[in-house]
């Protein structure tokens, strides 16, 4: 299927249509006379065109797969499928458009009260709704292949909205030296302007020359088909284009948004034939289409005869001019034209058959039935001012024109062109010169005066009858919120929530102002009074792929200075937060073995290394720990508990002494960031200490050598002497490793004799290397962290984080010998006097469970069938010869020998608390 | 998030590379009363006012600073590097917390 010379089909539902080059879906659906476009979300109405401008929720289709795409301001494109929503069987006959003669059944808030008795149907409810709720359906398939993107971008002028009046914006601001970004919806500049070409023929060379004159500035950035969705603080204007997000951060906005056109409110304005004389011209000239048959055009002011003049141009016999004023808004020349009457409702089912045209004020007696095809409404418009309002500007009525708009603008803001209620085009022209030469300026904000506009407010007949549509998104009608208003919803807002009115795909856009006179009529109110809702964004329905980005998210990977290495070895790796570390290297039991037997060697790189230097520091650590620091010895190195304000641990580790003000501690892997943050914190509130805090964790890796076998292995490539007597147990050493200066800690989180080697990272590789070709003849092996968590499990020894949580103090978690409460005062002392004090809760202990069924981290445990607390880490022991594991347990059971149960594959399994390690309860092995 | 803090060190930046620390608040005395120290630990004010409050720079220079904002407008007015700031609201409603 070519096409021929730019023509080019589609289907729609099915049925093959063609369109002229350039034409919009809708545009060509109406030109093969298919006005029923979509069925309304509650009711299931006919609906067809009705703002054709991208507006209100008529003409929403599913377009290949995408669902809610707004058909009058989509192009076609060569084989597009196209099919209808929210009706079934289809479009023409629909099953739901029973609810249309239900609505009694149905009123404004029902769903708030029926549907949830009796309780037990309310699953048969609720999958009914599901199905029948919603527009549009989202293909769940397609999501993956779909590539969402993000681009940030910064401008010292943003203007936003492409018509006369940003046009004008970008070119002044421009001029002031400024890099400007202009933002603008459709795909050509334009506004208003492209609705209506033939008001513009006798200037058209000025609008082409402007337009030309935007493009061609190389200082002027055009973002077309991009629709600014929300404003945020600081001027960052959030974008939407196709399926990307652009962050863009402004030093200045000029909002130059336009307005949108306004419906009047009267029974039967849903029906498909009913349209805003915006759309129609827009329809006429730029989509191709005719409009055969008879028309009514109602209007309050000269653009209404400017569209009737133009439908009859285009072959459509205009059978009234229904004008609200007194005398004619302008010269009718050949029009019928019928003063002071407005529109009383519309007659028809699937299309418009007949209009009733009657006085301004009530009296339906007088009233004339004329048949008709179209009805057309041209009676003023309402301004864009979303995101002025989101942006923080101050919104009133302005009685004169009809409509909100900012009368207060923050700072870095300007307005300009119909946003403001300025309809003139020159004035238009004016006010974006200016505003583009403040921004220039750098000078926005201040306040918006505006001469009060020299016609009467405009005059509206109160709907009578029911199907008066305020809502077309989500069939409201004005009883509805005469309803809603009486049960005690008359505040705006909460009148919104309840009715659900402007929650809908136009947000607002149609039925704003129709909401907002309705509210205030039942209220007795003024609309000042009333008020609009709170602006929010996003402006624009906004797809979340486009909010979420891309897919899948870019993940950091952090990686140690050996990585390479262990992928060499085999190495199976697991991430620990951003880092990948080895999990082991392919039998963690062997591993398991080799450290309680001959030697181990592990990469502990991703410890938290933070160097201390300073007078002070001896001071300064006794504050922040629990325990004492102050009387450590050079030389020696401490197990720590880092607590907060509330005696809570926030992390352990080890302090190591190596020069009477030179200190070096290390963190567990996760909370590096965290403890260097928040020793910052202490120290940036004493400036007075002599203290220098550096974050050595990446500049320095780190390797345990672990196991009996160690101390001969470390010989090798050690110069000095590494007896017990020269390097005990605790040490903090400065020796030089495979000829590499490092600080050497014998600590034992393993259990076994061992050294944490620290070097610097770029020698990392060289000295492991060293370490392994020196332990080979003592069969040495890397070990991965599943080997290290069995092996401090038979010690007992705790993991921050996994052990411990937001709930855990140092007496609690078994270690109350770190917490000095004799020294004056130090960092959560309080607290920790008063958890001292109080009856213990639950308590930290090991356990041991017969057989080699391991429990999952975590479990729970019952005492006496209650819930006591729970397992947090849990493995089988060779040497214990059983399960063993740690478990906070109620203080009553927290002593050797009790009992408690966990629970295990849906069963409880005994297990008795033992407080002692399973291994080396002496240390003697560790002391070596 | 879109709010640009003014770091002392590295200039405006967005929110989110900082991390919020509080107001500035005084620390009470090691051998005040178990209320003043309940008080502290776990009542955070939350002040309609202008105050200097803590943040960190961790998505860079990993410092921290003062700012002084005002709560009711989320206005950052000036920020600078740690000492000499106050610990009670600027202006604003005092008590309102």
């Amino acid at each position: 299927m070519s096409s021929q010379e730019g023509f080019c089909s589609f289907t729609f539902d099915g049925r093959s249509i063609t369109a002229h080059p350039g034409q919009t879906i809708a545009g060509a659906l109406h030109q093969a006379g298919v006005h029923v476009l979509s069925r309304s979300f509650k009711y299931h109405r006919p609906r067809g065109l009705f703002c054709a401008t991208g507006r209100c929720p008529n003409c929403l289709c599913t377009v290949d797969g995408d669902p809610n795409v707004r058909t009058c301001v989509t192009p076609v494109s060569q084989g597009m499928a196209v099919r209808s929503q929210n009706a079934w069987p289809g479009l023409k006959w629909d099953v739901l458009s029973v609810f249309d003669r239900l609505h009694r059944f149905m009123p404004v808030g029902f769903y708030y009260r029926v549907m949830h008795k009796p309780r037990f149907l309310w699953p048969v409810f609720e999958s009914i709704v599901r199905r029948i709720a919603g527009l549009g359906r989202v293909d769940r398939r397609s999501g993956g292949s779909r590539r969402y993107d993000r681009q940030t971008l910064h401008s010292d002028v943003v203007v936003i909205g492409g018509g006369w009046a940003g046009m004008h914006a970008a070119i002044a601001a421009s001029r002031g030296g400024r890099d400007v970004t202009l933002v603008d919806d459709r795909e050509n500049l334009g506004g208003y302007v492209l609705f209506d070409p033939v008001s513009w023929l006798d200037r058209e060379t000025e609008f082409e020359s402007t337009v030309q004159a935007v493009l061609d500035d190389p200082r002027i950035r055009v973002l077309q088909s991009s629709t600014a969705f929300g404003c945020y603080e600081d001027r960052l204007v959030a974008v939407q284009t196709g399926d990307r997000m652009i962050r863009l951060r402004a030093g200045q906005v000029v909002v130059a948004t336009g307005g949108w056109e306004q419906p009047l409110v009267f029974p039967g304005n849903d029906r498909p034939g009913v349209m805003l004389a915006s759309g129609v011209l827009k329809m006429l000239w730029r989509d191709g289409c005719r409009f055969p048959g008879d028309a009514v055009v109602v209007t309050d002011n000269p653009s209404g005869y400017s569209v009737a003049r133009s439908l009859e141009a285009r072959g459509t016999r205009v059978v009234a001019v229904v004008d609200h004023n007194a005398t004619p808004a302008d010269n009718p020349g050949d029009l019928p034209v019928r003063t002071g009457q407005t529109i009383h409702s519309v007659r028809g089912g699937r299309h418009v058959t007949s209009a009733v045209i009657g006085p301004l004020d009530g009296a339906s007696s007088s009233a004339e039935s004329i048949s008709c095809r179209w009805v057309v409404q041209a009676v003023g418009f309402t301004t864009a001012s979303g995101l002025l309002a989101q942006a923080g500007c101050r919104l009133v009525y302005d009685e004169s024109r009809d409509l909100f708009r900012a009368d207060q603008l923050v700072d870095g803001f300007r307005a300009a062109g119909a946003v403001n209620g300025t309809f003139d085009i020159d004035a238009c022209a004016r006010e974006g010169r200016l505003a583009g030469e403040v921004a220039a300026a750098g000078e926005g904000g201040g306040t918006i005066d505006l001469m009060p506009a020299e016609t009467s407010p405009p005059v509206r007949r109160p709907p009578d009858g029911k199907k008066a549509f305020v809502c077309l998104c989500e069939d409201v009608t004005d009883k509805d919120l005469f309803d809603a208003v009486a049960e005690g919803f008359s505040n705006i807002e909460t009148l919104k929530r309840y009715s659900t009115v402007c929650m809908g795909p136009c947000q607002g856009k149609m039925c704003q102002s129709g909401s907002i006179a309705a509210c205030a009529r039942a209220n007795g109110a003024t609309i000042s009074e009333t008020g609009r809702t709170t602006a929010r964004p996003p402006e624009q329905p906004v797809p979340l792929g486009v909010l979420a980005g891309r897919s899948p998210h870019r993940h950091l990977v952090r990686r140690t200075a050996l990585h390479d290495w262990h992928v060499e070895a085999g190495a199976v790796f697991l991430d620990s937060g951003a880092w990948k570390r080895p999990e082991s290297y392919g039998d963690p039991a062997a591993e398991y073995e080799v450290v309680r037997e001959g030697v181990g060697l592990i990469d502990v790189s991703t410890l938290g290394k933070l160097e201390l230097r300073g007078r002070d520091v001896a001071e300064f650590l006794e504050f922040v720990y629990p325990n004492r620091f102050a009387k450590l010895k050079v030389g020696r190195v401490r197990y720590g508990v880092v607590c907060d304000e509330a005696g809570i641990i926030l992390d352990d580790g080890t302090i190591a002494r190596l020069a009477a003000d030179r200190w070096f501690l290390t963190t567990t892997t996760g909370n590096a960031d965290g403890v260097d943050s928040w020793f910052r914190w202490w120290l940036a509130t004493r400036p007075d200490w002599d203290i220098r805090l550096m974050n050595v964790s990446g500049a320095t890796a780190a390797m345990n050598l672990a196991g009996p076998k160690s101390r001969e292995v470390l010989a090798a490539v050690c110069d000095g002497d590494l007896s017990s007597e020269a390097v005990p147990y605790l040490a903090a050493s400065q020796l030089t490793v495979a000829g590499v200066p490092a600080i050497v800690l014998r600590i034992g989180f393993v259990g076994e004799l061992g050294y944490e080697i620290h070097v610097p990272s770029h020698l990392a590789e060289h000295v492991w290397r060293e370490l392994m070709a020196a332990g080979a003849a003592s069969a040495i092996r890397p070990f991965g962290i599943e080997a290290q968590r069995r092996l401090r499990l038979d010690k007992q020894h705790l993991l921050a984080g996994q052990d411990t949580d937001a709930l855990s103090n140092p007496f609690d978690a078994g270690l109350p010998w770190i917490v000095k409460l004799d020294k004056p005062d130090f960092v959560g002392r309080s607290a920790l006097e008063r958890a001292k004090a109080r009856e213990p809760g639950q308590q930290l202990v090991g356990f041991r469970l017969e057989g080699d069924r391991v429990p999952p981290e975590p479990s729970l445990v019952l005492v006496d069938g209650r819930l006591g607390g729970r397992v947090t880490s849990a493995r089988y022991s060779p040497v214990a010869g059983a399960t063993v594991g740690l478990a906070w347990v109620p203080a009553e059971s927290a002593s050797n020998g009790q009992q408690i149960s966990i629970q295990l594959d849906g069963q409880l399994v005994n297990a008795v608390v033992q407080r002692e390690p399973f291994y080396d309860p002496e240390g003697a092995r560790l002391k070596s | 998030m879109s709010l640009m803090i003014p770091c002392p060190n590295c200039e405006r930046r967005p929110a989110g590379e900082f991390h919020f620390g509080g107001p500035v608040r005084e620390r009470p005395e090691p051998d005040a009363a178990t209320d003043e120290w309940i008080a502290y630990t776990y009542d955070q004010p939350n002040r309609r006012a202008v105050q200097w409050e803590w943040w960190f720079h961790r998505g860079a220079c990993r410092q921290w600073f003062l700012v002084r904002r005002d709560t009711r407008t989320n206005r950052v007015l000036e920020s600078a590097l740690p000492g000499g700031a106050t610990t009670g609201p600027l202006e604003g409603e005092a008590g309102d917390e």
